[in-house]
């Protein structure tokens, strides 16, 4: 009994192993004064090495958009040297400190820069055609975003490492998975471009076109084609982008034309887009609402709602759901396979919504890259 | 700019490979006198003595498995495009690797049905992720 006791007593007081005592004395020390410093240089060493690979992605990137480019009636050093030029090239949204205007000085703006982007793909690649410009421009678009998520998580680290400051550093390490998804996804998106493959957010122009099916189809507005069609008694207006190049168009201006033509004569607009789905929705999942379904920054949501206000037209809005990343890579399988929901989708609107003889319009919104603008052509474009 | 950013101190792996030998030591030694002292009359603190080596080695295992995982590249995904044909005169479906200049929509001249040897219509263009080669980061 009292030996046992003798032994639960050295125990407690740790007489027994003072060797155990030192290596945890040291330990501890240790842990107290290096064991930050020791998590910030692995966390360094880990977004050193992402770091890298950003800078391999970007520039591969615009390797990629330099020999592609350089195809098309100059040489690789001359595009090299224009490129260059454009790295860093931004947009500066308009003031809204008195938003009066706002969104009337953000369209000019963006025309602008798209009228900008293409001048300069006409100067890069004078002898592609305007499908494959447009491909061009996309795909420098997506080098240039590579280049900006290398520059400012660079900054970030070197800051981080000069300051030594543990928030710095900690704050990049953390979203470093999330980084690099999206980085990720833009090299990728850069091969589509490369290629012409239908992206994730081409889901909208692709329903648009199995609804157009094989009738002829007209330039309405910049870049926006549409085609009449009838279904079930109604006359069915379906818009999308003019395909098959990489072009989302001004859809907003296409549906303000049509139903200021028709004075107001409009019973249902329909818009079909790609939307972002919550983490464990499953990819394709489809959803209606009432709305205008557009991911544009503005001016053309801002027109549909304007003109539909206007005359008091309804706007039903349905929904594909994907990644963001999806959106902007090759369309999955799974994306494409739910087109025929989605027209069947269409279709029971306009049906319950609307009376035989009455005017509809179909927008089918998002980059039309690998898309063409009727079933059944047999030319290039 | 570039070259700073690469510039991890060789003293850095040094420290690390040196932690991470440190920790392996202790915790064998904590092992060693927590198996040792077992059949001993001081069995409490010999169970101590085991759960620190065990504590340690884990420890260790992780330290290693982060240097590992620091030094190791980041695997790309490997995927397909593919171009779904459809023949307009029979239906037949054919489905066959993205070529340059498929766009849906198109007829394309260079593909046959393999039934009725007639122009098959583009109808879907799309990726595949084969099983098993999905991307982690």
């Amino acid at each position: 009994m009292y030996s046992d006791l003798n032994d639960v007593r050295l125990m407690q007081v740790g007489q027994g192993d003072w060797l155990s005592w030192i290596f945890f004395i040291m330990f501890i020390m240790i842990m107290q004064f290096y064991a930050n410093r020791l998590q910030a240089q692995i966390w360094i060493s880990e977004i050193s090495r992402a770091l890298s690979k950003l800078e391999e992605y970007s520039n591969d990137s615009a390797r990629k958009f330099v020999e592609e480019a350089s195809k098309y009636g100059r040489s690789q050093e001359e595009v090299k040297s224009i490129y260059s030029k454009v790295k860093g090239f931004f947009l500066i949204e308009p003031v809204t400190l008195d938003p009066y205007g706002a969104v009337r000085r953000l369209e000019h703006l963006l025309n602008t820069m798209r009228d900008h982007l293409n001048a300069l793909m006409r100067d890069i690649a004078p002898n592609a055609d305007s499908w494959k410009r447009s491909n061009l421009r996309d795909q420098m678009a997506s080098a240039l975003t590579l280049d900006m998520i290398y520059r400012i998580i660079r900054h970030y680290f070197i800051l981080g490492r000069k300051t030594q400051n543990l928030i710095y550093i900690a704050q990049i390490q953390m979203l470093l998975p999330e980084i690099m998804r999206i980085a990720k996804a833009y090299w990728k998106a850069g091969d589509a471009f490369r290629l012409g493959v239908p992206i994730g957010d081409g889901i909208g122009p692709l329903v648009a076109l199995k609804l157009m099916n094989g009738v002829e189809s007209t330039e309405i507005a910049e870049n926006i084609v549409g085609a009449e069609v009838d279904i079930e008694g109604r006359r069915v207006m379906v818009i999308k982008a003019k395909g098959p190049g990489s072009e989302v168009g001004r859809p907003g201006l296409a549906i303000e034309r049509i139903v200021e033509s028709r004075e107001g004569k409009v019973s249902l607009i329909i818009t079909i887009d790609a939307a972002s789905k919550l983490e464990g929705e499953p990819t394709a999942e489809i959803a209606e609402g009432i709305g205008a379904a557009i991911g544009d920054p503005g001016p053309e949501k801002y027109k549909i709602e304007e003109v539909a206000t206007k005359y008091a037209i309804p706007l039903h809005a349905i929904a594909i759901k994907e990644d963001q990343l999806d959106a902007i890579t090759s369309m999955s399988e799974e994306i494409a396979r739910s087109v025929d929901e989605v027209i069947g989708r269409v279709r029971a609107t306009i049906l319950s919504k609307t009376l035989p003889g009455d005017y509809v319009i179909v927008a089918g919104i998002g980059n039309t890259m690998g898309i063409g603008n009727r079933m059944g052509v047999h030319e290039h474009v | 700019m570039s070259e700073e950013k690469k510039k991890i101190p060789i003293g850095f792996y040094l420290l690390w490979i040196a932690s991470l030998a440190g920790i392996l030591i202790i915790s064998v030694v904590f092992l060693y006198l927590g198996f040792t002292g077992l059949s001993g009359s001081n069995m409490g603190e010999s169970i101590l003595n085991v759960v620190m080596g065990i504590a340690g080695l884990g420890i260790a295992a992780k330290v290693g498995y982060d240097m590992l995982r620091t030094r190791t590249s980041f695997k790309e995904e490997t995927f397909e495009v593919l171009s779904e044909l459809k023949c307009e005169n029979c239906g037949e479906k054919i489905v066959r690797n993205f070529k340059e200049g498929d766009f849906v929509g198109t007829i394309s001249e260079g593909d046959k049905c393999p039934k009725c040897q007639q122009p098959a219509l583009i109808v879907s263009i799309y990726s595949r992720t084969p099983k098993g080669k999905e991307k982690r980061y």
